[in-house]
């Protein structure tokens, strides 16, 4: 599952076109929308609302090792060398007013540039931008990165930002702004769906057989507790080492005939022969 | 867990995260000129991006980034009681970097820190101004490259030559560098030294070729440790960790065979051995990072607070690796840890 994040129905718009997401009527509190690998929620402008929406969404679906956050929206630049409609995937969130950072992790390559974002509460005007530390602002991101962060590792969450203004609020509009998502909305889905189709989840390393097998030794065994981690751990490197375990384990207790076990003594024989068997 | 398969990641370095104290410093300006491609992201504290919490160790370790820092006091740490002192007892370590280039299963860094991306402290000068006020009270034996392989990052650190020069001043302070890089053309532009000790681990094939991934070859080390013996370097070989694999007998004893072949015994400063052993604290993460590694998941038996092989199967390979061992090295030499 790819989690979507937007701060304004204008930004999200264009990817439920583009993903063809419904909207999803089991939400009353915020606006949700998704399909079968992509789920999007509109958290509204600010810190206070991004980490509330992240946390709502991630509550009622948590999201599990293979899944994504992905944060879209605009932003302001400080410097005028980085035009309207670049895309920027950030390296560090500055919080303005805590004065902490965030890092996600930047292990996967990508097709955008590069920039530190700080998130401000209220929206940055051009005669306060000597006091901004990064190139961009927005409203949302460190938000979403506190939340998420209950939620995702680092290496799972994305900032994607584009630039809409240098502080000149006054020249946008929601049009303008479905227009920037909407012109590089088929280069971030390329990139944020590539990355998603090749998370792999792995298995458990035991089979539901192996599961079994091993639930049935320690009740036969009468094993304690810290017996049963032992004997799991035992059972975990003997796989990893040769493949499988199970053809052993009814071979060793057929060849070994020590069942039923009568008391505690013939329990920790049985079990100090077991484990040297599969160490 | 889950991973990432296909080629999706960064280069290694692709990101430089830099401290702001110390921008301007000769260290790293030094450094960054190595990696002129990679970006370079300010940062007040290194420990703001190495600890966050909840980090992808093993997906780190594929695509590492370097962190440019200062090392604050403590600089210099008594030595750990599951590493050897070889007879020293003003026992010390210093960390000049976090984390290595290599990627040992079994190596206890991915254990002891919540990231694989690699720390550099810049400021060795702090770090040497502690050493000389350790050698006003006593002689200092310190291991320089335990949280690390300096020599492996030799070619844009350069540490390994500072301490070269530092020691040179120091007749009482006695440099263990711990490697298992064979980065000769680095050490061929030093002037070997007394109290300066090349340590080099090696390990047998089998344990090479599935367990210590990005290393070289136990081959390609014991050219290295040729080359710096022949140039008059002190050289101490570690067999250590041992590692307990399925025909451990004949792997460790075919190394120990090649070794002795290829090097002069009677020029090696001494030898070091002792099975796998790690904090239990460590080894409940490193499982917690790569649970399908057979290593690492052998069942170790807790004592201490400390994860090591069962007592008799410990013995036997100590004693066993040691018999070898003293059919080339007298045997105060050998140095074996023991529990």
């Amino acid at each position: 599952m790819i989690m979507i994040f937007t701060a304004l129905y204008c930004e999200a718009k264009p990817l439920i076109r583009f993903f063809g997401l419904k909207k999803d009527p089991g939400f009353i509190r915020f606006q949700v929308f998704r399909n079968e690998d992509i789920i999007l929620l509109i958290t509204k402008p600010g810190i206070a609302n991004a980490a509330i929406g992240v946390t709502h969404l991630c509550s009622v679906y948590p999201p599990g090792p293979s899944d994504l956050l992905l944060n879209i929206g605009i932003c302001g630049a400080k410097n005028r060398d980085m035009p309207i409609g670049t895309v920027y995937l950030c390296n560090k969130i500055y919080e303005m007013e805590t004065g902490f950072s965030f890092y996600p992790d930047m292990i996967y390559a990508h097709p955008f540039e590069e920039s530190g974002i700080a998130t401000n509460s209220s929206p940055v005007l051009e005669k306060h931008t000597e006091h901004i530390p990064e190139n961009l602002t927005d409203m949302e991101a460190s938000g979403v990165y506190r939340a998420g962060m209950l939620f995702f590792q680092p290496h799972q969450m994305f900032f994607v930002k584009i630039v809409s203004d240098h502080f000149q609020l006054d020249k946008i509009d929601s049009n303008i702004v479905n227009e920037l998502i909407q012109q590089n909305i088929s280069e971030i889905a390329a990139w944020i769906t590539r990355l998603h189709n090749r998370m792999i989840n792995t298995p458990p390393l035991f089979t539901p057989d192996e599961e079994n097998m091993l639930a049935e030794v320690s009740k036969n065994l009468r094993l304690t507790v810290s017996m049963q981690h032992q004997l799991r751990q035992a059972m975990r490197y003997y796989k990893l080492q040769y493949g499988s375990f199970s053809e052993h384990l009814s071979s060793f207790f057929e060849k070994e005939d020590i069942l039923p076990i009568e008391n505690k003594y013939e329990r920790k024989k049985c079990f100090e022969r077991l484990m040297r068997e599969f160490t | 867990m889950n991973g990432l398969c296909g080629n999706l990641l960064n280069p290694p370095f692709s990101h430089i995260y830099i401290e702001r104290d110390i921008t301007d410093h000769p260290n790293t300006i030094k450094i960054l000129s190595h990696f002129p491609k990679s970006r370079q992201v300010l940062i007040k504290h290194y420990k703001d991006i190495f600890c966050r919490s909840r980090q992808n160790y093993s997906l780190q370790k594929q695509s590492q980034n370097l962190i440019l820092a200062k090392k604050r006091s403590p600089f210099i740490y008594q030595g750990s009681p599951l590493c050897q002192n070889f007879g020293n007892p003003n026992f010390y370590y210093a960390n000049m970097a976090i984390n290595c280039v290599f990627h040992c299963e079994y190596c206890y860094l991915q254990g002891m820190y919540p990231s694989a991306n690699i720390v550099v402290f810049v400021n060795l000068e702090d770090i040497f101004d502690d050493v000389r006020m350790l050698l006003k009270n006593c002689p200092v034996y310190l291991c320089i490259s335990y949280d690390t392989d300096l020599l492996a990052l030799e070619k844009f650190l350069g540490f390994s030559e500072k301490w070269f020069e530092f020691a040179g001043f120091y007749p009482h302070l006695t440099v263990e560098l711990r490697t298992k890089s064979a980065n000769w053309s680095s050490l061929e532009k030093f002037t070997p030294q007394e109290n300066i000790i090349l340590a080099w681990t090696l390990s047998c094939d089998r344990v090479w070729e599935k367990y210590e991934h990005g290393t070289p070859s136990p081959m390609q080390r014991l050219n290295c440790i040729e080359k710096a013996l022949a140039k008059g370097f002190q050289v101490r070989i570690c067999f250590d960790p041992i590692i307990y694999i399925k025909d451990w007998e004949k792997q460790y004893r075919e190394l120990i065979e090649t070794v002795f072949l290829k090097l002069p015994a009677d020029k090696i400063k001494d030898v070091s051995m002792g099975s796998f052993r790690i904090p239990c604290g460590y080894l409940k993460n490193m499982r917690k990072n790569k649970p399908y590694s057979s290593i690492i998941n052998y069942p170790f038996r807790a004592a201490n607070d400390v994860y090591t092989y069962p007592s008799d199967l410990s013995d036997k390979m100590n004693s066993y690796i040691h018999g070898l061992l003293k059919k080339y090295i007298p045997e105060e030499k050998i140095f074996l840890w023991n529990n």
